[in-house]
């Protein structure tokens, strides 16, 4: 457009440029044809020449005259010579006039006549004493006078002659050259009209070039006068210096001010920041700005504003153009926006509160109950009654994985999630995991099937706990949707950047998720239906949890299913390799495992879980003081020494936190180990704990179990995954269903005795050869493997395929770890040998 | 024809008053009686002679003289003349309208209307170069113009209008 019109305006300046030098080149002709012509035209106007013919012819009249006079005189008599003098003056005269005037002198000398003109005035003069004597002689003498004047007669035919063909000739050059420059003139003339038609032909289309430019001109102007006063928006138009040149009707409208009233004002009065600074209107040093500013009312009130500013220079001249909108409405929706977003998020906030205080709160009656259902195990006899226990200790379990998962998911959302990286071996806990499924998996007929790649894994830095959480929940959810079926967790890595990629799959042969719900099921609180029949229980947050933690690790987590037919989740993480010693090193050399009786000091608020924990206490055969809250617990224990205290942490009065200070602040129980009972169980929170003074944790519900290991010097399994895992339980309690109980203790003794014996050869090892000890380790293996020593067994695994593999094995490096190991297992299993002949007695 | 047949008489008229003249001449010196110079002649609408006034030398010169210098294109250099203008002549001769004709020895006639009888204009010119003209060169009266003051008076028609032996002036009414 722009360039289009620089190029209409350029053709429009080479055609006038042309047209200007056919102009000036026509101009030039023409001037000096002017020149020449109008000279012409003078000498013709002043006509010195045409009446020369007539004038000289006149010559020959007036002769014949004379001649005819003296004719007359010669018939008549004297009376006829005034007559004569008449013609004679006449011709004399006429003589002299051809001989003065230069006029008919140069053109009679031009004829070569001038002799003759010349010979003629000698003849004339002749004449003179004849003419001007007395009568009487010229009267006498005429017939000389006669013959005089007749020799006069031929150079007077030859003047008339010879000067008129001369005249003629040059009034004839005179007039082809006058048509010459007449037709040059015409030319001239007509190359001028042609430059002047083009000119106007030009000018003419200018014309209608800046007419309808003038009028488009004017229709936007139009459009523009139509868009400003019917604007909703208030616009005013004003100079650098701030003077109002125009306001339009919805300015009028907004201020209250008349159009001509405010054309001049400043529009400083008008429009003013909503702050406290200083008029800023018109603000020069922008071209453009937007802003929310207050505007001054004709009542007095103020009116909030979005002021845009625009400028423009016009001849240097700069104009400031402002639209201002009322957004008193905005505001008002924007505050009442503002307030139902502050109610909504108050609401969220006080759900999630209320989510999590309920999941607390749920959690305390749960501890009650199963720890009462603990507490009755032993006492029931009947078939039906334990099959009742059964249940209701299942059911308990549900819910309480329940209240946990949505306490879980309330943590992750309040806090986000917060990962305990450490060293951890993989393969344990995978080992572990399919035991602990195992049980669940045969309940719905389902096999549960393991495989590793390599087949073992090795050592991990990474948050042990929430990887035990993402494959558990992938378990229960895949145990959930399959009946009389198989589950397949299979466990890969191999070698990437910074580590080993880990992909951990959990495939099913259940209902299958249809192709159009597997982009939710991640999501919270998603259960998608797969079929009503299975009455699936679960809260749907599950997956929601794998998702996030999937994700704080850096990992990903997808499925494949195909409806019917099966599911596969599997989960993909980098994590760095850690080396092995710095794991084994890790493990607590602590021994205080024997239980003796003790003195505990039990603070706890709630009665339901003061009666649980001191049946399980007493039954335990320790001494049990009770107190109602942290106040007289810490009484209680300044004046007297206990062995050990559990501290419930929220109680009335003052909670467990204070009354630790206090008791480790003096008093006799100052150096005791002070145990924290407690619903949370996070790990940040066990380090809070070690903090303000407690030794250990336990989390609710308190099972017989946990409290023991507790009181034997080791702190709760919740506390560290990785140590519960020395001796697997669920393994035991199979085989302890299998073998009647007296055989299982002499199978347990058997162990301990092998242990003792394998540990004692390897320290002598100097006698063994490395056939023996691999002997020897793979059936010491092979027994931890029957007991659950899943640790120990991994390490003998390990032991035995190096010594397989290689020749001349250095034991050293193994000594000391089987050892810390032994020591640990043997320890878990004494204790496992008490609760046996425990539940035997009870 | 009827105006030739005038002019015929006339011519006689004017020959034998020279004829007198010249005899007056010879004759011992009687009071000079002055030679008529000019003859005028009025005409009424049937070209039937009315009047007739017969002017010498005299009575032109006693008019308001009037001169200038001009050139000529039957002259070579400046000359002087002076005479009479023709628009005081014509005062002095009573004409205020009608058609004006001036004729000359030759029988050459031209017209002079009333309007172009301006002072400035035609000059009834007696002498020429400070001397009374002869007959023998375009004399006695010459009917001249300013030609050089104004580009109108060099046109062919002021030229012919430009009658030299001027002998006898027509007035038609």
């Amino acid at each position: 457009m722009l360039t289009q019109k620089l190029g209409r305006m350029r053709v429009r300046s080479v055609q006038t440029a042309i047209l200007a030098v056919f102009g000036v080149l026509s101009l030039s002709l023409l001037i000096p044809l002017w020149v020449i012509v109008t000279d012409r035209l003078n000498e013709m106007q002043s006509a010195r020449r045409d009446n020369v013919i007539w004038t000289i012819t006149q010559l020959e009249v007036e002769y014949l005259e004379l001649e005819k006079a003296i004719l007359v005189l010669e018939l008549n008599g004297p009376e006829m010579l005034p007559e004569l003098h008449r013609r004679f003056n006449v011709f004399y005269s006429r003589v002299g006039t051809l001989r003065q005037s230069p006029l008919y002198r140069t053109a009679i000398t031009e004829a070569g006549e001038a002799a003759n003109l010349e010979l003629l005035q000698v003849r004339l003069e002749r004449l003179l004493p004849l003419m001007d004597g007395h009568d009487a002689e010229l009267m006498s003498q005429l017939g000389v006078f006669r013959a005089q004047v007749a020799a006069m007669r031929t150079p007077i035919q030859r003047i008339v002659k010879n000067g008129n063909f001369v005249l003629v000739t040059r009034i004839e050059e005179a007039r082809k050259e006058t048509a010459v420059l007449v037709r040059r003139l015409g030319v001239a003339s007509l190359v001028l009209f042609g430059s002047l038609f083009g000119a106007a032909v030009l000018y003419a289309r200018l014309f209608a070039v800046y007419k309808r430019r003038a009028k488009e001109n004017l229709q936007t102007s139009l459009r523009l006068s139509t868009v400003i006063s019917t604007s909703p928006d208030a616009i005013i138009v004003a100079d650098s210096a701030g003077g109002i040149l125009d306001f339009n009707d919805a300015a009028e409208r907004l201020f209250g001010v008349e159009h001509s009233h405010a054309i001049g004002q400043r529009i400083a009065e008008l429009v003013r920041p909503d702050t406290d600074e200083a008029d800023v209107l018109p603000e020069r040093e922008k071209n453009f700005f937007r802003r929310r500013m207050a505007g001054q009312r004709q009542d007095g009130s103020t009116v909030p504003l979005e002021v845009s500013q625009g400028s423009t220079a016009f001849e240097r001249r700069r104009v400031y153009v402002y639209f201002l909108r009322d957004i008193t409405e905005r505001l008002q929706s924007e505050a009442a926006l503002q307030a139902s977003l502050d109610k909504a998020r108050a609401g969220e906030r006080a759900k999630a509160h209320f989510l999590a205080v309920m999941s607390h709160e749920m959690r305390t009656p749960l501890n009650g109950i199963l720890g009462v259902v603990d507490l009755m195990r032993d006492s029931v006899t009947t078939e039906k009654d334990r099959h009742y226990l059964a249940l209701l200790e299942k059911s308990g379990q549900v819910l309480l994985e329940h209240v946990n998962e949505v306490l879980d998911i309330t943590a992750i959302e309040a806090q986000g999630i917060t990962l305990n990286v450490a060293p951890f071996h993989l393969d344990p806990l995978l080992e572990e995991l399919i035991s602990t499924f195992t049980p669940v998996a045969k309940a719905r007929g389902n096999r549960l099937e393991l495989s590793c790649s390599p087949e073992v894994l090795g050592y991990f830095q990474g948050d042990l706990m929430r990887l035990r959480q993402i494959i558990a929940n992938l378990l229960s959810n895949a145990i959930k949707f399959t009946e009389n079926g198989r589950i397949d967790l299979v466990v890969s890595a191999c070698p990437v950047n910074g580590g080993q990629e880990i992909e951990i799959q959990v495939a099913d042969t259940g209902v299958g998720i249809p192709e159009e719900n597997q982009a939710y099921v991640f999501d919270d609180f998603v259960r998608v239906g797969r079929g009503r029949a299975s009455q699936v229980e679960g809260t749907g947050l599950g997956l929601g949890i794998v998702r996030r933690i999937v994700t704080a690790m850096g990992g990903q987590v997808g499925l494949d299913s195909i409806k019917g037919e099966g599911s596969l989740f599997w989960v993909r993480l980098v994590l760095p390799e850690a080396q092995v010693q710095a794991v084994e090193t890790v493990i607590e050399t602590d021994q205080n495992k024997d239980l003796r009786p003790m003195e505990i000091l039990m603070v706890e608020d709630n009665p339901t879980n003061r009666f649980v924990l001191r049946e399980m206490l007493e039954q335990d055969g320790h001494f049990v003081t009770e107190a109602e809250n942290g106040k007289i617990g810490a009484e209680l224990a300044q004046d007297r020494h206990f062995d050990t205290i559990l501290m419930d942490i929220n109680m009335p009065v003052m909670g467990g936190v204070e009354a630790t200070r206090l008791i480790r602040a003096g008093g006799a129980s100052k150096g005791v180990r002070i145990i924290a009972l407690t619903a949370h169980v996070l790990d940040q929170d066990t380090q809070f704990y070690r903090e303000v003074g407690m030794n250990g944790v336990v989390s609710k519900p308190i099972s017989r179990r946990n409290i023991r290991r507790v009181l034997g010097g080791k702190t709760a399994r919740t506390e560290d995954g990785r140590r519960s895992r020395t001796l697997d339980r669920v393994v035991l309690s199979q085989l302890c269903k299998t073998l009647p109980s007296d055989r299982m203790a002499h199978t347990i003794s058997g162990v301990l005795t092998e242990g003792d014996d394998y540990i004692a050869a390897l320290e002598g090892r100097s006698a063994l050869t490395q056939e023996e000890v691999l002997d020897m380790t793979h059936t010491f293996a092979g027994s931890c493997a029957i007991m659950g020593a899943t640790r120990l067994r991994n390490t003998l695994a390990r032991l035995e395929e190096t010594l397989r593999r290689q020749q001349d094995v250095d034991l050293n490096p193994w000594i000391a770890p089987l050892q810390t190991l032994w020591r640990e297992t043997r320890a878990e299993l004494e204790d496992f040998t008490a609760e046996i002949r425990g539940n035997r007695k009870g | 024809m009827l105006r030739f047949v005038l002019l015929w008489l006339m011519a006689v008229t004017v020959s034998f008053s020279g004829i007198t003249a010249a005899t007056v001449e010879t004759e011992p010196k009687p009071a000079p009686t002055q030679p008529p110079v000019l003859n005028v002649v009025f005409l009424d609408q049937n070209e039937a002679q009315t009047a007739d006034r017969v002017l010498t030398m005299a009575d032109i010169q006693a008019l308001p003289a009037a001169e200038f210098t001009t050139t000529t294109i039957w002259t070579e250099g400046e000359q002087q003349f002076r005479g009479v203008w023709l628009s005081d002549l014509m005062t002095y001769l009573e004409v205020s309208d009608g058609t004006i004709f001036f004729s000359a020895l030759n029988e050459y006639m031209i017209e002079i209307t009333l309007a172009e009888m301006v002072p400035g204009g035609p000059m009834l010119a007696y002498e020429w170069n400070g001397i009374p003209m002869s007959p023998r060169d375009k004399g006695p009266l010459w009917i001249v113009f300013p030609y050089d003051s104004d580009q109108k008076f060099q046109s062919e028609s002021v030229y012919a209008q430009s009658i030299w032996q001027l002998d006898r002036i027509e007035v038609s009414r």
